[in-house]
């Protein structure tokens, strides 16, 4: 992540975008194509609004004034922080912080996302709110990165998983296929979402192995179930939701 | 700036009673404070003390880079010491003139042998106190620095207090560069700033988010304080058990016999 970003050097390899080597940019050159959100929002935060925390990176990018109101109020509504555009960032909770911290590198507009642990200090509605966000970004074409220990997270949003282990890459591929391998995310502490078992003994029923979410789940039934069974699924689903909100 | 932080080793100086350390910083501060003169006697004893800190460094085996980081930061203090000192030091022969620049006074327009090395007089005595104070730091864990203050008497709170600080620099400069990438990472081109821009603009967004920081640090680590019972009245337990041995008798003796060759040194010449 900080290579990528260029905060850390690579002492060998290059790291490309586009084509064009990463390496030989500034940190401030990268930002404009690739940006972080850090998983501690308070080392950025400075301006006594949170409208005017947002506004900072885009004045750093030299963009005109009416662009940079535009990007910064959007971002700000993207988020669900347009009713504290003139709050003290300090005074907002640390979930709201790390939300502020969102929409000032949304609004910077750039090619890849990279979220370090996103539902960090988020309530349940929070936590979704980012993710939905960044899939929201993955339709207009963007590139999203974000680093997780959350699998239900990674199960319900990721298209791809890589896990990393001691600096290395241990495994990688699409989610079910990474979650059927137990014996290997056990040596990194991960366990695989509780449906993906459930997901694997129904495949002699049909059910498409990659439906390692709840949603894809009910999905694959749906044609299936009559539609008594999907309401009760779908009241299950929502009553194992609020369970994982509590 | 952690390479000032205390790193677990098992050298002689680690094991070595802190008051025996303490010891040698003060005869490090009695050499800084001793007078000086532009003289050979002088040069040698600085230079006596700063080498004597320096083969403790390799004992402690404190390692290369944090000499490295204390020379990039007193290199601008000694070239400023020995340029200044070059140019208003009044006596010796002449090296160049650049004619008569008066400056309060005096004649800063002349470059002499003797304000060369009263420059470098100077620079060697900062230095030998300089390598001496972080020995202390490094080789000393905090649990050992209450236990030997608690020892001389120091009141735990005071000995609290200077060892919260000590934790408390390394905290300020780990946060001082998570900010600076923070604030990189969102299009702000430090780097590509010179040394006026960065001094009109660049600060606030660094400064502002370090004292806010420092301040709910503060916060929080009263309120660790208080919830692990540190007003509970009564005196506190040593967490370490520190012995007055042979070791530290002979390690005072070592000290005294440097301070010992530091006083001969400096009237050799005379």
């Amino acid at each position: 992540m900080k290579l990528i970003t260029g905060l850390l050097r690579p002492s060998a390899g290059e790291i490309r975008h586009r084509g064009e080597d990463l390496t030989r940019l500034r940190v401030a050159q990268i930002a404009q194509r690739i940006g972080l959100v850090l998983q501690n929002p308070d080392y950025q935060l400075f301006n006594v609004t949170a409208l005017e925390e947002v506004r900072f990176g885009l004045r750093n990018l030299g963009l005109p004034a009416d662009e940079v109101e535009r990007r910064a109020r959007r971002s700000l509504a993207a988020v669900g922080l347009e009713a504290a555009a003139d709050h003290f960032p300090f005074r907002l909770s640390f979930g709201d912080r790390r939300r502020l911290a969102v929409a000032a590198v949304l609004a910077m507009e750039p090619e890849i996302l990279i979220l370090d642990e996103p539902t960090t200090a988020q309530d349940y509605r929070g936590r979704y709110l980012l993710a939905d966000l960044a899939e929201a970004l993955r339709a207009q074409g963007r590139t999203v990165i974000m680093i997780s220990h959350d699998m239900e997270l990674v199960a319900h949003y990721a298209t791809r998983v890589v896990v990393l282990w001691e600096g290395r890459v241990l495994t990688q591929g699409r989610p079910h296929e990474v979650f059927a391998q137990e014996e290997l995310l056990e040596r990194t502490k991960l366990r695989p979402p509780q449906i993906a078992p459930v997901v694997r003994a129904l495949a002699e029923a049909g059910v498409p192995a990659e439906a390692v979410s709840l949603e894809r789940l009910l999905a694959a039934l749906e044609p299936a179930a009559g539609r008594g069974a999907r309401g009760a699924a779908r009241e299950a689903a929502g009553f194992v939701r609020e369970a994982e909100g509590a | 700036m952690g390479v000032f932080q205390y790193s677990a080793r098992s050298t002689p100086l680690h094991r070595m009673h802190p008051i025996v350390k303490l010891a040698y910083l003060f005869l490090t501060l009695a050499v800084v404070i001793f007078p000086y003169r532009a003289t050979v006697s002088d040069l040698a004893a600085a230079g006596f003390w700063a080498l004597a800190s320096l083969a403790l460094w390799a004992v402690a085996r404190v390692g290369l880079r944090p000499l490295g980081v204390l020379m990039r930061v007193l290199a601008w203090t000694f070239a400023f010491i020995i340029v200044s000192q070059a140019l208003l030091y009044e006596g010796g022969h002449v090296i160049f003139s650049l004619g008569r620049l008066a400056f309060f006074g005096s004649d800063i327009g002349t470059v002499t042998d003797q304000g060369l090395f009263w420059g470098v007089v100077l620079s060697l005595r900062i230095l030998a106190a300089a390598l001496a104070l972080p020995l202390f730091v490094v080789t000393t864990s905090p649990a050992e620095i209450m236990g030997a203050l608690g020892q001389l008497r120091v009141p735990a709170k005071v000995s609290f207090m200077f060892v919260s600080a000590l934790s408390f620099t390394g905290l300020v400069f780990k946060l001082w560069q998570e900010i600076l990438d923070a604030q990189r990472l969102r299009g702000f081109d430090m780097d590509a700033m010179n040394a006026w821009q960065r001094a009109r603009r660049a600060y606030v967004p660094v400064v502002t988010p370090l004292i806010l920081l420092l301040f709910r640090k503060g916060n929080d680590f009263q309120i660790a304080m208080d919830a692990r019972g540190y007003a509970y009245p009564g005196r506190k337990t040593p967490l370490v058990a520190l012995r007055f041995g042979a070791q530290e008798v002979a390690g005072l003796a070592a000290a005294l016999a440097l301070f010992c060759a530091f006083l001969a040194l400096k009237m050799a010449w005379v």
